[in-house]
This record gives C-alpha cells, structure tokens and sequence, in this order.
C-alpha cells in the first residue's frame, strides 16, 4: 500500500526562483490498483512519481510505501527499495544510449550478483515479450523513440517490480504502439501490480481497466 | 569482489577506449620515464659501491705543483714502518688511450708472486700466471676491452704505442670478469715490467702506493702520519672517494629530479582534469544508474575497477617496458645522461638491479593518486539526488 501524506515539494527554497511543484498531496493508493495521474505540463505528475520513487525528497509532508517511510530512507536503502519494488518507466526514457539494448535491460540486476544464467534468462523472457529481443546488441542510441521506449519498460519490468511508476510513456509513440503499451499496462495489472501512470495522453482517460483517476493542477489535486 | 560490476567496469571502459587508451598511454609514459631513470641510477649506485668496496682503503700520491706525479717505490718500505700498517704495495699503471674506440683503457701492472691490493687481481694472478709470467708479453683484460679489440680486428693481440713511438706487441692471455662491470670493463692487467715499458716507466718509481690497514679506525691517524713524513703527498682513502662519487650523484640527481619533476607536472595535469570533474554524460550515467536502484557504493565499485584496470595496467607494463629498455636495450638516451662521466670509457652492461621499495614508491604516488581523482568526482555525483542528475 503507497500513503502519501500531505507531501509538499518546492524547489530552490528560499531563493528568487522558488518554484512550488507539489502543496499538501495527500492520497492513498491500494495493492493492485492502476491509477491515472492526469495534469497539465507543470502540475505536479511527474515530481509525485519521483517522490514516491524516492529519486528525490520532499520539502514536507511523507511517502509510506508498504509500511516503510521512504521518503526519509537515507540514500542505500532508498536505492535498495527502488530495486527491489520499482520499475520506473521515465519520460525520457533515461537509458544509456553507448550500452546495447541488452546491456541497458539488465544493469538494475547487476549489483545484486545475481547468478549471470539467471540474469540472461530474465532478459531474455522481458526483451521477448516487448519484441524487442531481435535488437538485443543494438546501441539504443540507434534505435527509434518507440524501440527505446521497449528497452525501457524491459528495464523497468526485469526485476518483477510490485510497483510500475510511468512517467508520460506514450508521449513518444505512435497510435500502434500506444496501443501495445495498453495492452501491456492491462497484463500487468491483471498480474496484479500497482501501476501509477502520470500522463496528459487523452487515451489514457476513461481506460475500463483503470481503478482511479486522479488529476493535478498547480501541485494540488483538484 | 563482484564480479558482474567488474565486467560492467571493462564494458564501461571499452565503451569510452579512444579516450581510455589514450589516458592508459600517457599514464603508462609516465611511469615508464619515472622507473627508467630509478632503475638506471639503481643501478649505478649498486654498481658505484660494488667498486668503491674493492678500492683500497688509502691511496699515496706524489703531487708537484698540484699534478700527480710518479712517486718513489723506496717510500713504501718508509711507510710499512708505521705502527699500524699492514702492507703498502707500490702500483704501476695508467691510462691507454684507443683512438679507434674514442676511449681510455686502465693498465694495471702487477707483481706476480707479491701481495695484490685487490682480490680480483690476486685471482688473475693465480688464474692466469702461466700466460703473465710466460716469456711472450701478455695481459688479462676486462671484457669492455675485449669488445673493443675484437671490434678493430684485433683478436690475439694489441700492438701498444710507446712514448718514443715504438709499437709493443702484447698477445691477449685471457678475459676476466669481476664482481662489477665498472673496475672490470675497461681493465687491461699485464705484468709490472710490461706496464713500465709501455708508459716509459723507471723502475724507481711507480705510480701511487696502497697502503693495508689492519685497523679502519687508524685510517685518519696512519693517514696523517704518512702526510707529515712525506710533505709532498697526498693520502686518499676511501671515504674520500665515497663523498667524490656521491658528489657524481648528487650533481645526476639534478638531471634525474628535473626528469622527476616534469613526470609528476604532467601526471597531476591528467589528474587535474580528471578531478576537476565527470563530462554531462558521465553524471548523468550515475543518476541513471542510482535511479534504476544502484547504491552508491556500487557506483563507487565499478568507477574504481576502473580506475584500478587503467592505472594498473599502465604501471605492470611501464614496469615491464622500463626493465626491458634499461637491462635488455642499455636505456638508450638516459644512460648517456646519467653516465656522462664514463664517455672516455667503454661501454658497459648496467647489471640487474630491482629495487622494490623504489617499485612501491612509484606505485604509491601514481596508481592510489589515479584511483581516487576517478573516484571522488563520481562519489560527489553518486551523492546528489539522481531525480537532480538525471532531469
């Protein structure tokens, strides 16, 4: 279960750029839940996946995921929850464009020593299933915004995450592909994860399988 | 250690080897010129106090006018009557100029049957006495010579020029190799009566005389004794000698501490660079990675088997390099440097010499030094927040 409780998030505090991205966000999320984070440019989406990620802290306020109070982890075990229990899909992707399609899909496994068999296996099964595995030795930085996209939601799924954070992800695919990644987010929500998707893509509002929507504006849910 | 992110580590570095390499190379150079110029002065100095050790502890000169000259033979029998005095032996030689070479030879006559001041040249004398007491003129020489020699056609014999102008015939009886290079090398030992006939020599009269002294401690004492009786002398002893050769050193250490200088200028601009801090790329590498779930400390891993694959590969091959270009190659350039002195003498082999406390001081103010400007510039970006890094 993720509790967010009145989490505020300013950034450059106290300085002539201030900027206030998120003011007292409270709101509850459940087990399994697939929740639509919808919003302008500038609301706030992407700054509460980060906090409830643990990328970053708030100015106020607390994340609880699973009883555990992230947003004051200090910086090992936040990294240590982001492995274990999330799959981040970034807007930009985030991936590192001179390692291959493979090499990017299976860097968050690395750290933990994980046998390599088992690490071939696990990316072998995520790049198979995104149709991506033909790309496997291609540089990312060769692929197209869609193919990127694959890798990344590859990444993010190689650890079998409870929790699937999508930050924008169709903002650069096509309406094929954008109904690839639909399909994909209602497997995994059959399976059972928590999905928080931040997007202003219409195709996301509406969604039958989708539990809540909840819509920002100015840093606050209206 | 662990072994996926050593691996990440070495795809890390191919990933970037233009740049990887070149900084290998340079850092590889760097090393090399600091343990080639240690190795070689190493060498020397070993090879400098191997000599000094077969010197004799006090050496009688006859100075006129501030010039050596030939000193009586009879004032050694007026010596050996000082309280203290072990022996003191009357010695023949000079230096023999070979044109073709461009280089001196020492001539050292010896008495066969008489005590030698050397030990080497008492297992000459017992090695080779049949060859110098035999009625043809022979002489035992040192290798350098032997090379020298053989490179003018000269295989079985030399034909000495006389001051009168004269040529004497004198066939090689055999070659002789010492404890060092530098006393060994440039040596020709012939009987006493050939070096008086080679260099015009009366037989009242020898070069210098070498005085044994039972008691190292008498050495002033003895030294200052023979100076009263004989006015006109000068007593060399040993350490005299010693702070002259370390003069030699001190004055090459100059050369090699501007060598020395140059190489740590240069290695703490590459490091410098490197500490300054990681390109736009490389942080935000780190952000991404700490993002997906790496821990600092597995960032940290992988930068320094990084930095531990370059800079210790650079140091096992400089190393390496260094030891071949030094004792297998001569160090070409860098010996002529540091062996300026020497140019009048042949040429000689620098023997094997490693120092490993020397070895450690290189590692310790190069490799460690690599290591950590890589690692503290990625430490500083592993410690922002990668949501900071990353947007």
């Amino acid at each position: 279960m993720i509790e967010i409780k009145k989490i505020s998030k300013i950034f450059h505090q106290h300085q002539a750029n201030e900027m206030v991205a998120l003011k007292d966000v409270s709101l509850s999320i459940q087990p399994g839940e697939l929740i639509i984070l919808k919003g302008a440019s500038g609301s706030g989406k992407s700054t509460l996946l980060t906090l409830i990620a643990a990328l970053s802290k708030p100015t106020k306020g607390e994340v609880i995921v699973n009883e555990k109070r992230v947003s004051k982890m200090p910086d090992n075990f936040s990294a240590l929850y982001r492995r274990e229990q999330i799959g981040f899909v970034f807007q930009k992707f985030n991936l590192i464009p001179s390692l291959t399609v493979y090499e990017n899909v299976i860097t968050p496994l690395l750290p933990a020593d994980i046998d390599p068999h088992l690490i071939d296996e696990k990316a072998c099964q995520v790049l198979e299933q995104f149709s991506i595995m033909h790309k496997k030795n291609v540089k990312v930085a060769n692929l197209s915004g869609g193919e990127q996209q694959r890798v990344a939601i590859s990444r993010a799924l190689i650890n079998s995450p409870a929790i699937i954070l999508a930050d924008e992800p169709t903002a650069n695919l096509d309406a094929f592909l954008t109904e690839n990644f639909l399909a994909f987010i209602q497997q995994m929500k059959a399976e059972g994860r928590t999905i928080i998707i931040a997007t202003h893509d219409p195709v996301f509002f509406d969604l039958d399988f989708a539990d809540r929507e909840v819509a920002l504006k100015n840093g606050q849910i209206t | 250690m662990k072994s996926n992110l050593f691996e990440f580590a070495i795809h890390s570095l191919l990933r970037r080897g233009a740049k990887n390499i070149f900084i290998t190379i340079i850092f590889t150079l760097l090393i090399f010129v600091l343990s080639s110029v240690f190795l070689i002065t190493g060498a020397l100095k070993n090879e400098l106090l191997g000599t000094l050790e077969a010197l004799p502890e006090v050496i009688v000169q006859k100075i006129i006018a501030g010039k050596q000259k030939d000193i009586e033979v009879q004032r050694s029998d007026q010596i050996l009557q000082i309280p203290g005095v072990e022996d003191a032996i009357p010695r023949v030689w000079g230096y023999y100029y070979f044109e073709p070479q461009g280089a001196n030879f020492s001539i050292i006559g010896i008495e066969l049957y008489e005590n030698q001041y050397k030990q080497v040249l008492s297992d000459i004398a017992v090695q080779f006495d049949d060859k110098l007491s035999s009625d043809t003129p022979s002489m035992i020489i040192g290798s350098g010579v032997y090379e020298a020699l053989l490179s003018s056609y000269y295989e079985d014999f030399f034909l000495f020029v006389k001051p009168d102008g004269d040529s004497k015939k004198v066939t090689i009886g055999g070659v002789f190799k010492a404890s060092t290079q530098l006393e060994s090398s440039d040596s020709i030992v012939m009987s006493s009566e050939l070096v008086r006939e080679i260099f015009d020599l009366d037989e009242q009269y020898a070069t210098d005389i070498v005085v044994k002294i039972a008691n190292p401690k008498e050495i002033p004492t003895i030294a200052l004794k023979i100076n009263q009786l004989y006015p006109d002398t000068r007593v060399v002893t040993k350490d005299d000698i010693r702070v002259s050769y370390q003069n030699i050193f001190d004055y090459k250490s100059g050369i090699f501490l501007a060598f020395f200088i140059l190489a740590i200028f240069t290695f703490f601009i590459i490091i410098y660079d490197k500490a300054s801090g990681l390109s736009s790329e490389e942080k935000k590498e780190i952000g991404i990675l700490k993002a997906i779930g790496w821990k600092i400390e597995d960032i940290l891993n992988v930068k320094f088997y990084e930095a531990l694959i370059v800079s210790g590969t650079a140091f096992i091959v400089a190393i390496a390099l260094s030891i071949a270009y030094v004792f297998l190659l001569e160090a070409p350039l860098l010996k002529d440097i540091f062996m300026g002195y020497s140019i009048l003498k042949p040429d000689f082999k620098l023997p094997f010499t490693l120092n490993i406390q020397i070895l450690a001081l290189i590692f310790f103010i190069t490799v460690p030094i690599y290591i950590a400007a890589t690692i503290i510039p990625s430490w500083r970006a592993a410690t922002l927040e990668a949501n900071e890094v990353i947007r």
